[in-house]
């Protein structure tokens, strides 16, 4: 019986010494695989934000004032499943913070509206602090885009393109005003003894 | 006669090897944006050129760098932002991008301000 408890005891150690948690650094480059990963995200984010702060209609129209902005959607076009409002999300962060663009948020609406008539007519709000109703700023411009990809392979190589698109539309003239590409290649290539 | 000749040809070889390896002459706050994150990179590139414009409030760079060695090197890159009073900007911003420089090559790398704030950058490289 002792030798088999020790022998539990053994094996337990043994695979929770295998096992081990440890932080990284979430800006690291990510090469697990060629799908899409987080170092792709980012980029896309960084390039787009990049591109449009250096755009010089865009440069002139943010020197005199903050264009309220609404992000619609990306399409994903790839045969991947992407999250592609999580490069939308970085993107819109990344432009709030620059301080050139206000947003405003159409996928919480209806909370918004929930929480309007709660304060307008619950009766339990004090009405001198509730919020106006249709105070709200509508948006000038649009943006959307989309991801698509071309995955090329043989029994060594995996090659895939990515080319993601964003524009910003001016929502009253229809004009798109700016647009940019990134394109991210990205090849795994098996060595002659699969190692 | 054949003394003097020798002499001038000396000095004339000494102030050609000179001239061709005297490294370009940045001045000393374009010499401080250069910064190695792995130790085994350190010196590895030779940094040629540092330009700098704004687009509007937001400040543009544009680093020129030469591979020093023959083989090609595998890097990561990422631009640091500093405000005027030196707190680095939005510091999980920017991703580690990588890249591959050919042997002796040369190559520039942009980066855009994240925002109006930033007075002051760095760029960093690392080994892939």
């Amino acid at each position: 019986m002792r030798v088999i408890m020790m022998a539990v005891l053994a094996t337990a150690l043994l695979i929770s010494g295998c096992t081990r948690v440890q932080y990284g650094d979430a800006t690291a480059t990510e090469t697990v695989t060629v799908d899409f990963g987080s170092t792709d995200l980012q980029m896309i984010a960084s390039q787009m934000v990049d591109d449009l702060l250096t755009f010089p209609p865009v440069v002139q129209m943010t020197m005199q004032r903050r264009p309220v902005v609404f992000v619609d959607r990306v399409q994903n076009r790839t045969v991947e499943h992407i999250d592609t409002e999580s490069v939308t999300d970085s993107i819109r962060t990344r432009l709030i913070q620059s301080g050139k663009f206000r947003f405003v948020d159409m996928t919480v609406v209806d909370r918004v509206r929930q929480q309007m008539d709660f304060q307008t007519q619950s009766g339990m709000v004090d009405p001198a602090t509730a919020v106006t109703l249709g105070r709200q700023i509508g948006a000038e411009f649009m943006l959307y885009g989309a991801l698509t990809s071309i995955v090329k392979r043989d029994n060594r190589t995996k090659d895939v393109y990515y080319k993601f698109t964003l524009n910003m539309m001016n929502l009253e003239t229809g004009i798109i005003e700016w647009s940019s590409e990134k394109e991210i290649r990205k090849t795994r290539s098996r060595s002659l003894f699969g190692l | 006669m054949k003394r003097h000749t020798l002499l001038w040809s000396f000095l004339l070889t000494f102030m050609l090897l000179g001239c061709a390896t005297k490294p370009a002459q940045l001045p000393e706050e374009d010499l401080a944006v250069l910064r190695y994150d792995t130790a085994s990179l350190t010196g590895a590139f030779e940094l040629l050129e540092v330009n700098r414009a704004s687009s509007g409030d937001v400040i543009r760079t544009q680093v020129q760098l030469r591979n020093k060695s023959a083989f090609s090197v595998n890097y990561q890159y990422k631009f640091r932002w500093y405000d005027r009073n030196g707190f680095e900007i939005a510091p999980d911003g920017e991703p580690w991008r990588p890249q591959r420089v050919p042997g002796k090559g040369e190559f520039r790398l942009q980066g855009v301000a994240p925002s109006a704030a930033a007075t002051r950058f760095e760029v960093w490289l690392r080994q892939e």
